[in-house]
C-alpha cells in the first residue's frame, strides 16, 4: 500500500453517482458530503487506534476501491427497485462484503490484528449510509424545495 | 527422608513415573506467569512479539501515564493511549456490563480504559433507539385505527442524540467532580468508561421493546433498568468503598433508572 492513487476511487464514487442517477435518484452532493465526512471520520478514528499513524490519502483510496460491492448494488437498482426484500438482502449482503475488505486492508497495512471487528464496525456503518443512498428513494421535502415553493 | 526414590528396582519399567525429589529448592507453590486479571489480555512486557499488539505495556507506566502522554487537547496522539483495545477486551466488557452484581467492572479497566466503547455504543444507542422508537409508533398505529397516517418522525433521533450523549457525557463528569469534592479518588476516564458501557445493554432491549403490549414494555424497560443501574451502583460502591457515600450510590441508581423510564416514555409511548 505504498502507493495510494485515489484515480479509483473517484472512478467508483463517479460511477456510483451515474448508476444512481439513472436508477432515478440523483444524489451526487450527499454522495460527496457523506464521503468526505466518512473519511475524516475514519481517519481520525485509525489514527487513535492503531500503533502507527496513517495518511488520509490511504484512507481515502481503500474506502473508495471498497466500494465497488455497493457500485455493483447501485447498478442493480437501475433494473430492479430495491426497496424489497431481496434489495435488502443484497444491500446488507453488500455492505458486509466493503466492511469485510476494507477493514482487512487497513487491519494488515497498520498491523491491528486483533483490532479487526472494532475497525469493521465504523467502516460498516460508513458503507451502510451509502447503501441507504441506494435502496430508499429521497422522497421527503429539502429545504430548498420548501422555502421556493 | 534423606534415601530418594529415584534408583527404586523397577524404574527401567514402561510407564514408571519417576519421584519427584523434594529437596527444599523448589518453590512451595507454582506461580502462573503474570495472570493479572486485572489486565486482559494479560500483557507483561514481552507479549509483544507473540500475537498481541498491545501498545508499550499501559500497565507498567500506569503511575506516569496521564502526565507523561498528554500533549494537550488538540493532539490527537494524546488520545490514543484510550484506545488501545483489541477486540476480545470490547467484547469482554460488552458481556460484563449484562451482570448487574459484581462490581468488578473497574477492576477490568484499572490498567486500561478505554473510550472506544462508550462513544460507539451511544452512537449505535442513537440510531437504534430512534429506528426502533419509530417502528415501535408504527406498529402501535397498525394494532389501532388506520385514520392517521403513520410518518417517520426525524425529531426521535434529535432527542436521541442530546439526551444520549448528554447523559453520557455529563453524568460521570458530575460524578467525577462530585467524588472529587468528597475527597474520593475517582478517575474521569474510568467513569466515562463505565457508564458508557452502561449503556450498552438498552441495545438489545429496544429491541424486545418493540412488541406492542404495553405492560410487557414496561416489564422490559423497568427490569432492563434496573439491571443497568445495579451495575452502575455496584461499580460504583466498589469504587469508592466507604459507607457515607452510600448516598451518591443511589443517586447514580435513581439516574440510571430515569434514563430507563425516560427512554420508555418519549420513545416507546
Amino acid at each position: 500500500m505504498d502507493d495510494a492513487d485515489l484515480a479509483g476511487p473517484m472512478l467508483f464514487c463517479f460511477c456510483f453517482g451515474m448508476f444512481l442517477l439513472l436508477s432515478g435518484k440523483p444524489q451526487f452532493g450527499y454522495i460527496y458530503g457523506v464521503a468526505l465526512l466518512g473519511d475524516l471520520s475514519i481517519y481520525f478514528l485509525l489514527n487513535l487506534m492503531s500503533p502507527t499513524g496513517i495518511d488520509a490519502y490511504r484512507v481515502s483510496s481503500v474506502l473508495g476501491y471498497c466500494l465497488l460491492p455497493l457500485v455493483l448494488t447501485s447498478l442493480a437498482s437501475i433494473a430492479l427497485n430495491l426497496d424489497t426484500l431481496i434489495g435488502y438482502i443484497l444491500s446488507i449482503t453488500s455492505i458486509f462484503w466493503c466492511a469485510y475488505s476494507s477493514s482487512g486492508i487497513f487491519v494488515s497495512v497498520l498491523q491491528m490484528q486483533n483490532q479487526r471487528y472494532l475497525v469493521a464496525y465504523p467502516v460498516m456503518l460508513f458503507y451502510a449510509s451509502f447503501a441507504l443512498l441506494t435502496v430508499f428513494q429521497h422522497r421527503g421535502e429539502s429545504a430548498y424545495h420548501k422555502f421556493f415553493r | 527422608m534423606e534415601e530418594s526414590y529415584t534408583n527404586l528396582p523397577t524404574s527401567h519399567l514402561l510407564g514408571s513415573v519417576p519421584a519427584v525429589v523434594d529437596d527444599g529448592k523448589s518453590s512451595p507453590r507454582y506461580e502462573a506467569p503474570e495472570a493479572n486479571m486485572q489486565t486482559f489480555p494479560p500483557n507483561n512486557g514481552g507479549d509483544r512479539g507473540r500475537g498481541y499488539q498491545s501498545l508499550a505495556g499501559p500497565s507498567e507506566t500506569f503511575e506516569q501515564q496521564p502526565a507523561s502522554n498528554w500533549r494537550g487537547v488538540f493532539s490527537i496522539s494524546s488520545y490514543t493511549q484510550y484506545f488501545n483495545v483489541d477486540t476480545d477486551v470490547v467484547l469482554n466488557r460488552l458481556l460484563g456490563s449484562f451482570f448487574p452484581t459484581g462490581g468488578d467492572f473497574f477492576s477490568k479497566i484499572d490498567a486500561n480504559p478505554d473510550l472506544y466503547g462508550p462513544i460507539w455504543i451511544s452512537t449505535t444507542l442513537i440510531f437504534v433507539i430512534a429506528a426502533f422508537g419509530n417502528c415501535a409508533t408504527y406498529l402501535m398505529e397498525k394494532n389501532s385505527d388506520m385514520s392517521t397516517s403513520w410518518s417517520f418522525d426525524v425529531g426521535y433521533v434529535n432527542l436521541a442524540v442530546w439526551s444520549i450523549y448528554g447523559y453520557a457525557l455529563v453524568v460521570p463528569l458530575g460524578f467525577y467532580f462530585l467524588l472529587k469534592y468528597l475527597e474520593s479518588n475517582p478517575s474521569l476516564i474510568g467513569f466515562w468508561c463505565m457508564w458508557g458501557y452502561s449503556l450498552f445493554i438498552f441495545i438489545p432491549s429496544s429491541l424486545l421493546l418493540l412488541i406492542p403490549l404495553e405492560a410487557l414494555r414496561w416489564i422490559i424497560i423497568l427490569l432492563v433498568g434496573g439491571a443497568s443501574a445495579c451495575f452502575v451502583a455496584s461499580n460504583l460502591r466498589s469504587c469508592t468503598g466507604g459507607s457515607d457515600l452510600t448516598i451518591v450510590v443511589v443517586a447514580a441508581f435513581l439516574l440510571q433508572m430515569a434514563l430507563a423510564i425516560f427512554f420508555k416514555v418519549w420513545f416507546f409511548p
